[in-house]
């Protein structure tokens, strides 16, 4: 034990310094994401800050929880939810966004005016053809 | 060196192997969080397609400062988490101790913001009922995905501080040893409810803001 | 089968002192960590749970015989249907075949000493206790009346039952599944003794692998549903409220997400008890082994893409409607696949009729026609036709009842002298059988019939040209009462008065059968090594013999 310290240095230090490079750049994907939702970019905010937290998250998976140096069952095991969840919001929206088309009147009247602020010409046609 | 006579449990025939089962068994049951916490993502993301305007009114109304403060509160405890589990690695009994508590700590302090946020967000009547202060209807829908996605994260959270602290406690007394797979498998833990809370922070703090 | 079997414990020194034997005291039960008596307290709650659910559609069976409101009023009926839902799913059919025979067998399957987090087990079982206790109070403070779907917004906004109590029991139970399939998929990944390789496993593993992964999956999707209306109802949070712009859909969209697979959590054990015991009473090897396995674990995939065909006629997109449709016939394919090979495997088998025997034939006559039948449910059409009335029930009774349950009593006789080293009355065991099989067929097939007619489902009052079929559906469901209590009157007289059984009384191949009856505590005395198969009831290419041992054994026999 003592040998090894002798030779690589003080593994407590190391431990901080390397951990603490994956937290400074965590930090500044937080700064950054937090000072572009200041800058209007209308539907791709949406985008970018979920992609920073994506990648955020990324960083948090494969540096501090390991993944990288894991098996790769377990690797596999860390994408079966997200991948699970992903069938679960694919279905689900080709429910949601495909109510209105084609004129169908069965559930198309969700998001109407009183929903949205001041925006009457926006409701999707209600009741049948 | 590890003591492998007090780690090792029935079933398992050798240390390394029932590490390797602590840790594939704990990332099995962070998928089913990511399915437990996905409802809630996937009906702010169903209500956020269908009322775009009401959420951007409603999101501009959270306090992104109370917000900040707990993701950086949040992302360095899962730092000092890491160390805390590199430690344990180490067999460094005292400095374990430390950073988990350390850790717990930091969680603490997030909990404390949140009691301050939630007491503003009181205040200023953004819990929906009679007497909410936005106005298209579709708000209080943000707002009550609002309180319920940070409650249950809250609860988790505190689940958490209960966990580190119970550790750091068993290891200071000597009852498992700071090699024990239980410092693996809180630490996954950990770093998850930080992950939810990453995500929670981009969809909660974020839209509405210009 | 009985006395002639081998019995491949070989010592000389007295014999290990059985799981049953370790401890004589209610604490020692209380606190075991052994995976064996875990589920010999799992089947006490469930057994409990089944009787209870059996009660409250006792009564709406008495009810139904006469077409107006005679012994309760419309609140009461509605609250009894809902309990009998709500019990029998989560707190019989879910936990049923996985915590009792998954837990007993799957480390004596795979050659293990316990499973993965033996105290996790024991955890689990105390979760669905903890669950059960709410159960129990909704049930004594009267129930909820929004049937076991809890659609909304009547539960989350309107109705005056405890809704809260029901959801939270049902979230707390979810629990205990969650943690039971945890522990099983990682005791197969990596508890498996040398030898025992994936394509090696008894069906039963593979099932119970598959449910388990289903398990982990769908169940958190099923707490947040109910956690959301929860905090609709407890905390006044829109989320499913039209009036602040919510979507009840939304509600049972996750639902659905859950129910649909929990669905094959209850069809996908049974069918790896049928696998079991098809190969030991026709003795041969299960027909085409591989595609058992890619069978099962398709199901278990495809079973999640299929959820909105519960939501054909409420509001969905008309074009979800038709990829659900779709995924649906789909799914079919894999246990049609199941059905032929079950059938295969008796092909040229010297077939015994013993009553596991009788009832896993049952169970695939039944699980057939159920089936069958959810094809026709699956088909958009049929099923603005049919949707909520009595078609729709006889199906999923079809499969839960006749499937499920037949194959549960079919693995408790099957393992029953395996768990607790004795020998019940195979005549009144077969009588049983024959019993439940006719019983079943008189209560549910009209119920097809009349579902057909226009009779809907959850209605205590309806007009009188069905009475018919609900007078011969009750006369069957008290011939069903008979079949369930015979068992609990021979059993029990086996645990007091039956015969020992030996290691082996079926001559089976499972490593279960190579350790003593009941087995010990540490399962094995030493663990096995595995180098063949787990169905080698005969030589290749050579059809079994009348009366034959099994060519070969899993597990060596030193």
């Amino acid at each position: 034990m003592s040998e090894h310290r002798r030779r690589t240095g003080c593994p407590v230090a190391r431990l901080w310094l390397r951990y603490g490079c994956v937290w400074l750049l965590l930090m500044l994907l937080l700064g950054i994401t937090i000072t572009t939702s200041y800058v209007q970019l209308g539907g791709n905010s949406a985008i970018l800050h979920l992609g920073i937290a994506g990648l955020q998250v990324l960083l948090v998976w494969l540096l501090f929880m390991n993944l990288l140096g894991s098996s790769t069952l377990v690797r596999l095991c860390s994408i079966v939810g997200l991948f699970w969840l992903s069938i679960m919001f694919s279905l689900t929206f080709g429910d949601y966004l495909t109510r209105a088309w084609h004129g169908g009147a069965i559930g198309s009247c969700l998001g109407r005016a009183s929903m949205e602020p001041g925006r009457d010409e926006n409701a999707p046609s209600c009741g049948v053809q | 060196m590890s003591d492998s006579s007090e780690i090792l449990r029935e079933p398992w025939s050798s240390v390394p192997r029932q590490r390797e089962g602590v840790a594939f068994g704990v990332w099995i049951f962070l998928g089913t969080e990511v399915l437990f916490f996905g409802g809630l993502f996937l009906s702010y993301a169903v209500y956020r397609t269908l009322y775009p305007g009401a959420f951007r009114i409603a999101s501009h109304e959270t306090d992104i400062v109370y917000g900040s403060i707990n993701t950086a509160l949040l992302l360095t405890s899962s730092f000092v988490m890491t160390v805390a589990l590199h430690a344990s690695g180490l067999g460094r009994q005292r400095f374990l101790v430390f950073c988990l508590l350390l850790t717990a700590g930091l969680g603490l302090a997030f909990l404390a913001v949140k009691g301050l946020e939630y007491a503003d967000d009181i205040g200023t009547r953004l819990v929906p009922g009679p007497g909410f202060a936005l106005d298209p209807p579709a708000t209080q829908l943000f707002f009550a995905l609002y309180w319920v996605m940070t409650g249950i994260h809250a609860i988790h959270l505190a689940i958490g501080i209960a966990l580190v602290g119970g550790l750091a406690a068993l290891v200071l007394r000597g009852s498992i040893a700071p090699q024990s797979p239980a410092v693996e498998g809180t630490s996954l833990y950990w770093h998850f409810v930080d992950s939810i809370w990453i995500v929670l922070f981009a969809l909660i703090y974020l839209p509405g803001r210009p | 089968m009985t006395d002639a079997a081998p019995n491949y414990v070989r010592t000389s020194e007295p014999a290990p002192e059985n799981y049953l034997q370790a401890g004589h005291t209610l604490i020692s039960w209380l606190t075991t960590t052994d995976h064996k008596r875990i589920g010999v307290l799992y089947a006490l709650t469930i057994t409990f749970f089944f009787f209870i659910g059996g009660i409250a559609i006792g009564i709406v069976r008495i009810e139904l015989l006469t077409p107006d409101a005679e012994i309760v009023s419309d609140e009461g009926y509605n609250r009894l249907f809902s309990l009998h839902g709500i019990v029998m799913v989560w707190f019989f059919l879910v936990p049923s075949i996985p915590t009792t025979f998954g837990n007993f067998l799957l480390p004596l399957m795979i050659g293990a000493r316990d499973v993965a987090f033996p105290r996790l087990n024991l955890l689990s079982w105390y979760i669905f206790v903890f669950g059960s206790a709410f159960a129990l109070y909704m049930i004594v403070a009267g129930g909820v009346d929004t049937g076991w779907t809890f659609y909304t917004p009547f539960s989350s906004l309107y109705s005056n039952a405890n809704v809260v109590a029901a959801a939270c029991g049902v979230f707390v139970v979810g629990f205990s599944t969650i943690a039971t399939g945890v522990n099983f998929i990682t005791t197969t990944h990596m508890l498996r003794a040398p030898g025992m390789t994936w394509f090696r496993l008894p069906l039963f593993v593979w099932a119970i692998y598959a449910t388990s992964i289903v398990m982990v999956l769908a169940t958190p999707v099923l707490a947040m549903s109910l956690l959301l209306i929860i905090a609709e109802r407890l905390f006044g949070m829109p989320i499913f409220d039209p009036t602040k712009g919510g979507d009840p859909l939304l509600f049972q969209h996750l639902f659905w997400f859950y129910s649909h697979p929990a669905v094959y959590i209850m069809i996908l054990p049974a069918m790896g008890v049928i696998s079991e015991v098809f190969a030991c009473f026709a003795r041969r090897r299960v027909f085409g082994y591989a595609m058992m396995v890619y069978a099962m674990m398709s199901i278990a995939v495809i079973g999640f893409l299929v959820w909105g065909h519960h939501m054909f006629v409420s509001g969905q997109s008309q074009y979800a409607n038709i990829v659900f449709s779709l995924l649906s016939f789909v799914v079919a394919v894999p246990s049609a696949i199941k059905v032929f090979n079950w059938t295969a495997t008796m092909y040229g088998g010297q077939i015994t009729f013993e009553a596991p025997m009788l009832y896993a034939m049952g169970f695939v006559g039944l699980f057939t026609i159920g089936g069958l039948t959810g094809l026709y449910l699956a088909s958009v059409p049929i099923d603005v036709h049919v949707h909520s009335t009595y078609f729709v029930i006889a199906h999923f009774h079809y499969i839960m009842v006749g499937g499920s349950v037949s194959a549960f009593f079919a693995g408790l006789h099957f393992w029953w002298p395996k768990i607790t080293g004795k020998i019940y009355s195979e005549a009144w065991a077969r009588f049983a059988a024959i019993t439940m099989f006719l019983g079943f067929n008189t209560t549910f097939m009209p119920q097809y019939i009349m579902g057909v007619a226009g009779m809907p489902r959850r209605y205590h009052v309806y007009p009188p040209e069905y009475q018919v079929y609900h007078v011969v559906s009750s006369i069957g469901a008290l011939i069903l009462l008979v079949a369930y209590l015979l068992p609990l009157v021979y059993l029990t007289w086996s645990l007091l008065y039956g015969k020992q059984a030996g290691n082996n009384p079926w001559g089976a191949t499972g490593l279960e059968w190579q350790t003593g009856s009941p087995p010990p505590k540490d399962n094995f005395e030493t663990i096995p090594r595995v180098d063949v198969g787990p169905y080698e009831y005969h030589p290749e290419e050579r059809a079994p013999q009348a009366g034959s041992e099994p060519e070969r054994m899993q597990g060596r026999l030193q």
